[in-house]
């Protein structure tokens, strides 16, 4: 059984993911971990408590967390999950249990000074601030942690959410540059990863609610997207980045494309705060100025087999 | 047949030097000024070999005028190890030029050119003299019609990420130009870097036997850069970036990929200085960040060109 720990500031499509992960037969929630993100924190708290009340397995502890970045100020993203987070539907059940009085960044830092080395694993599918914080307090218990898949980053040239960055790093450019300097191995599902074919689309959608209670949650805590594709006069469309992070953990063969990559964020510049920065192999080379310090520290992921994806988020959410 | 003006902005190293011989040898160009600027080179080097090039090209004008000697802000970084100390592969085959320049400074030039209203532009490379005119006298640079220039880029850069040589030099001076006003056609090192327009040993070979003088000035003093790229790859060739745009300002038809882009240059990033920040998104699009206010596009970005027609154009030019 892989364990895990799920930091997320669960707006909609973070929700999906945490269904997919408790209802993962191969694999235990030990905590969710809140963050303040595509919402503020308080919502996060309470749609991951609602997330796990629909996804009807069990109940893993919820530990809010940090309350805004660690240097910036926090900008939501209601224009995509909605001012709730969770679609504003008005319909959804109020969380049965609340969350634990612990915060968040000792939570994860007592999980894994408990445990043993590489047993425990995290992923990350918001701003990265509980998981800095954590590696400033107590770099030696992280350290215990296998591996981080992080959703975020984009390829500077070809990015939706600011010029060049992808939400989740711009939001805390600052706790990236922390998490990729830590020397704990990454996994970083990049947003090209979750665009074009691997989209719900609308004949996706309608699977989804056909599948039962537990699949239309997950397509109406979307709402905010639906809406707002249909509006613009396009098909509905879902862009599902976190539960796309989760796959790739739970599935590391869905990865059509990915490679190994000395990654930096920039958290200097007002023009590109939040870029990641990749460098390949060869390109330690040419660079003007070689720096033999550099090593890879992440694996990229750009690429993924929709079909393979979209099977295996159905056969989760089935009832 | 009426001749299109054409001032050249150039920091000349070998490449530039294929640019020149070419723009002199244009039926459709009449190059009324040559301006100089640091670069490849420290800005002597630059002016001796500009003048070297027209005696080459067997030409006896147009005017050099020297600029700028070093980046707005920055120190100088000349490319020594792609052009040689001299820029020209110091093979100390090539004769000097007896002309000098001219006693006006190339910012002056440039504005007294921009005032007349028809000259167009085109910067090899870094934009520091065209900065300084801009901040001089804004009314006289607004009158220029066009600017053709080789730098920037879209994917990968040549010069730390996503930067390209030229204008990460003087990336406050780049920042500047782009977003003053005038139409900007530029062309990224990925459009001069593929492999069908490299100039390969076979071609070499041929330019020599041609028995052109100016032919074989061009291949001469690129066969440093052909020796460096021998040793490090095994094949013997050279690039060609500066004649590549060169090539698109007189034959558009040889641009395959284009977009335009609202442009502009990092200059403050721990990791980006002089990035090329190309905002190309659209703007129906949710997930842009809140509050977003996309700018007008600012230039056309040139990423890939007709490899063999432009390998065809420029040995017509020179032979």
């Amino acid at each position: 059984m892989r364990k895990i720990i799920i930091d997320t500031d669960t707006g909609s499509d973070d929700a999906v993911a945490i269904v997919m992960a408790l209802r993962d037969p191969n694999v235990e929630v030990v905590a969710l971990t809140t963050v303040a993100g595509n919402v503020d924190l308080e919502k996060a708290t309470k749609n991951a408590l609602i997330s796990i009340d629909y996804a009807e397995s069990y109940s893993p502890p919820v530990y809010a967390g940090s309350k805004k970045p660690m240097i910036r100020e926090l900008e939501t993203a209601s224009q995509v999950h909605g001012e709730d987070g969770m679609g504003d539907l008005g319909t959804l059940r109020e969380p049965k249990d609340r969350a634990e009085e612990k915060h968040a960044v000792n939570a994860i830092i007592d999980i894994l000074k408990n445990s043993d080395k590489g047993e425990i694993e995290l992923i990350t599918i918001g701003p990265l601030t509980n998981i800095a914080l954590a590696l400033i307090k107590d770099s030696v218990s992280m350290n215990r942690l296998k591996g981080i898949t992080i959703m975020g980053g984009a390829h500077p040239y070809n990015n939706p959410h600011s010029v060049s960055s992808e939400f989740n790093i711009m939001a805390d450019p600052d706790a990236a540059y922390i998490v990729f300097n830590s020397g704990i191995p990454i996994t970083l599902v990049t947003l090209e990863a979750c665009q074009g074919d691997a989209v719900l689309n609308a004949d996706d959608i309608e699977h989804m609610r056909k599948l039962g209670e537990i699949g239309s949650f997950c397509i109406d805590c979307n709402m905010t997207a639906i809406k707002a594709a249909e509006d613009s006069g396009k098909e509905p469309f879902i862009e599902l980045p976190d539960p796309i992070a989760y796959a790739v953990w739970a599935r590391p063969d869905i990865v059509t494309v990915s490679f190994k990559s000395f990654t930096r964020i920039e958290r200097k510049s007002p023009l590109v705060y939040g870029a990641t920065l990749f460098e390949y192999e060869k390109d330690f080379m040419i660079e003007a100025h070689v720096d033999k310090s550099k090593t890879f520290n992440s694996k990229v992921v750009t690429s993924i087999d929709s079909e393979k994806f979209k099977s295996f988020l159905f056969e989760l959410v089935k009832k | 047949m009426k001749r299109r003006k054409i001032l050249i902005d150039t920091d000349t190293g070998s490449d530039d030097a294929l640019s020149i011989a070419m723009a002199l040898r244009e039926p459709l160009f009449d190059v009324v000024a040559i301006t100089t600027v640091a670069g490849n080179v420290p800005l002597e080097t630059a002016t001796e070999n500009a003048l070297m090039t027209i005696d080459y090209a067997e030409r006896d004008k147009p005017p050099v005028y020297m600029g700028c000697s070093k980046p707005l802000f920055r120190e100088l970084l000349t490319a020594d190890s792609v052009h040689g100390k001299d820029g020209m592969g110091d093979l100390g085959i090539f004769t000097k030029s007896k002309r000098k320049p001219e006693t006006e400074h190339a910012v002056d030039a440039i504005i007294r050119y921009a005032d007349m209203g028809d000259v167009e532009f085109h910067t090899i490379g870094p934009l520091t003299n065209i900065a300084v005119a801009i901040m001089q006298n804004p009314e006289a640079m607004r009158k220029i019609p066009k600017i053709t220039m080789m730098g920037g880029a879209i994917f990968r850069g040549n010069t730390g990420h996503l930067a390209e040589f030229n204008f990460w030099q003087d990336a406050e001076a780049a920042d500047i130009v782009f977003n003053f006003g005038i139409p900007i056609t530029t062309i990224t090192i990925e459009a001069c870097a593929t492999p069908d327009t490299r100039i390969l040993e076979e071609d070499m070979l041929m330019l020599k036997n041609t028995g052109s003088r100016l032919a074989a000035f061009c291949v001469d003093c690129n066969s440093t850069m052909a020796e460096n790229v021998f040793r490090n790859s095994g094949e013997r060739y050279f690039v060609t970036a500066d004649p590549t745009a060169t090539a698109v300002m007189a034959r558009p038809d040889l641009i395959k990929k284009s977009v335009t882009s609202y442009t502009r240059f990092d200059i403050d990033g721990e990791y980006t200085y002089g990035m090329t920040v190309n905002d190309l998104r659209k703007t129906d699009s949710i997930y842009i960040s809140k509050d977003t206010v996309l700018k007008p596009h600012n230039c056309t970005i040139v990423y890939e060109v007709d490899g063999a027609g432009f390998k065809e154009y420029l040995f017509s030019l020179i032979i």
